[in-house]
């Protein structure tokens, strides 16, 4: 019971938003840094783009860049004041990356036809590979999740 | 020498004897807020240097290099080093009350909001890019010159309005600030994807148009990320108080 107390008294939601806003962020700067930059699968600008897609594009890019820092300085707060709930930091990071990556998959790629993964003729496989990451991350932030509200992550023991 | 060497190196002046005057009556004052004030200072004064506007005039890469340090990085360095606290710290109490007075005036208001001072900035830009006002500016020195201080003295405003250290009575709530912030990061961003792909300013080469544009989306995403890491945490330090567990440990 004092143990749970303990819990409460640290902010779980709070932690949770950070890390997840640090896991969107996280994943979706290796997105842009290793297949737009390294990789160069798809580009800054796709030659066929229109407006409003480029525009989509530029508020859910500077959406992530904020989520980034603002999750960087609410955990930094969370942990100068003590509040943060150890356990949920790990599942709302890989929560986070998963989910990104699921809607990067679905929405950005699929409903708003930013771009594709790759410019090849089996896209299929690419797009199942790319969601299949993202429900794989997923499925181990959940994991996490219900081990921590157990109280049974490593960092509550 | 041109005007705007004079006016920041009299700024850069007036900073350090007044860093050096607190220091001297051992009252103290951050020495990364000087370094940050010159440099800043020093950055506006090189990009406005000759050579530099000549390149900025003919290439448009050029152009945006002078955007970026004289519009956005210069100006939140300036306004980081709080220079209005160190100079009222300087003069007699009663300029104190004069400053409040004057920032509280219906004009200074409407004009330091922060809607208004994101307007004067990317709405300017939106203007100056996509239509052929880039092209006169290129014909009209007295224009071009107009433009280079407004560069500056919006992005001044901006980072005032947004997360200025500076006193400043009934500022708008943190919210409000963050979303004209957020708001007008999209539009940046949006802004250099459509000159990009639709070639504006139509006046000017595409390749300098494009690496330009490239050079705004990504260098431009520095000082705004610093400028959301600096509202998040007054943000973030308002809303999370040190707890007398926290302070113990």
């Amino acid at each position: 019971m004092n143990e749970m107390n303990e819990i409460v008294r640290q902010r779980i939601g709070a932690t949770l938003l950070a890390a997840i806003l640090l896991g969107i962020g996280v994943m979706a700067a290796l997105d842009e840094i290793v297949f737009h930059q390294l990789l160069a699968w798809h580009h800054f600008v796709e030659i066929d783009n229109s407006a409003l897609a480029l525009a989509s594009d530029g508020v859910l890019h500077t959406l992530e860049l904020v989520m980034l820092v603002v999750g960087g300085a609410l955990m930094l707060r969370l942990h100068e004041t003590g509040q943060h709930a150890g356990g949920f930091r790990g599942a709302g990071f890989l929560l986070g990356m998963g989910g990104f990556q699921l809607f990067d998959g679905i929405v950005d790629h699929k409903i708003l036809g930013l771009h594709q993964v790759r410019y090849v003729d089996n896209l299929l496989i690419y797009d199942l590979g790319w969601n299949a990451a993202g429900l794989l991350l997923l499925a181990i932030g959940y994991w996490l999740l219900r081990r921590a509200r157990r109280g049974a992550a490593s960092s509550q023991r | 020498m041109n005007g705007f060497t004079l006016v920041f190196a009299t700024l850069a002046i007036a900073y350090g004897w007044g860093w050096w005057r607190l220091k001297r009556g051992s009252r103290e004052w951050p020495l990364w807020r000087l370094v940050v004030f010159w440099l800043s200072a020093l950055a506006i004064i090189a990009v406005m240097s000759p050579p530099s506007m000549h390149w900025a005039h003919r290439d448009f890469r050029g152009h945006m290099v002078v955007h970026l340090v004289a519009g956005m990085i210069a100006p939140l360095g300036l306004v980081m080093a709080a220079p209005v606290s160190l100079a009222l710290k300087n003069v007699p109490v009663h300029w104190g009350r004069r400053w409040v007075g004057f920032v509280s005036l219906p004009p200074i208001r409407v004009l330091s909001h922060p809607v208004t001072a994101a307007l004067l900035n990317i709405g300017g830009m939106m203007v100056l890019y996509l239509t052929d006002l880039y092209a006169t500016m290129l014909h009209s020195p007295g224009f071009a010159l107009w433009l280079h201080w407004h560069f500056i003295i919006a992005g001044c405003l901006f980072s005032w309005a947004i997360a200025g250290p500076d006193p400043a009575p009934k500022r708008p709530a943190l919210e409000w600030r963050f979303g004209v912030l957020v708001a007008s990061m999209a539009v940046h961003a949006m802004l250099s994807k459509w000159m990009y792909r639709f070639h504006f300013p139509a006046s000017m080469p595409i390749d300098q148009v494009r690496q330009g544009a490239e050079l705004m989306f990504y260098a431009g995403e520095l000082p705004e990320a610093l400028l959301v890491y600096l509202l998040a945490r007054q943000w973030m330090r308002s809303r999370y108080r040190e707890t007398p567990a926290s302070m113990a440990s």
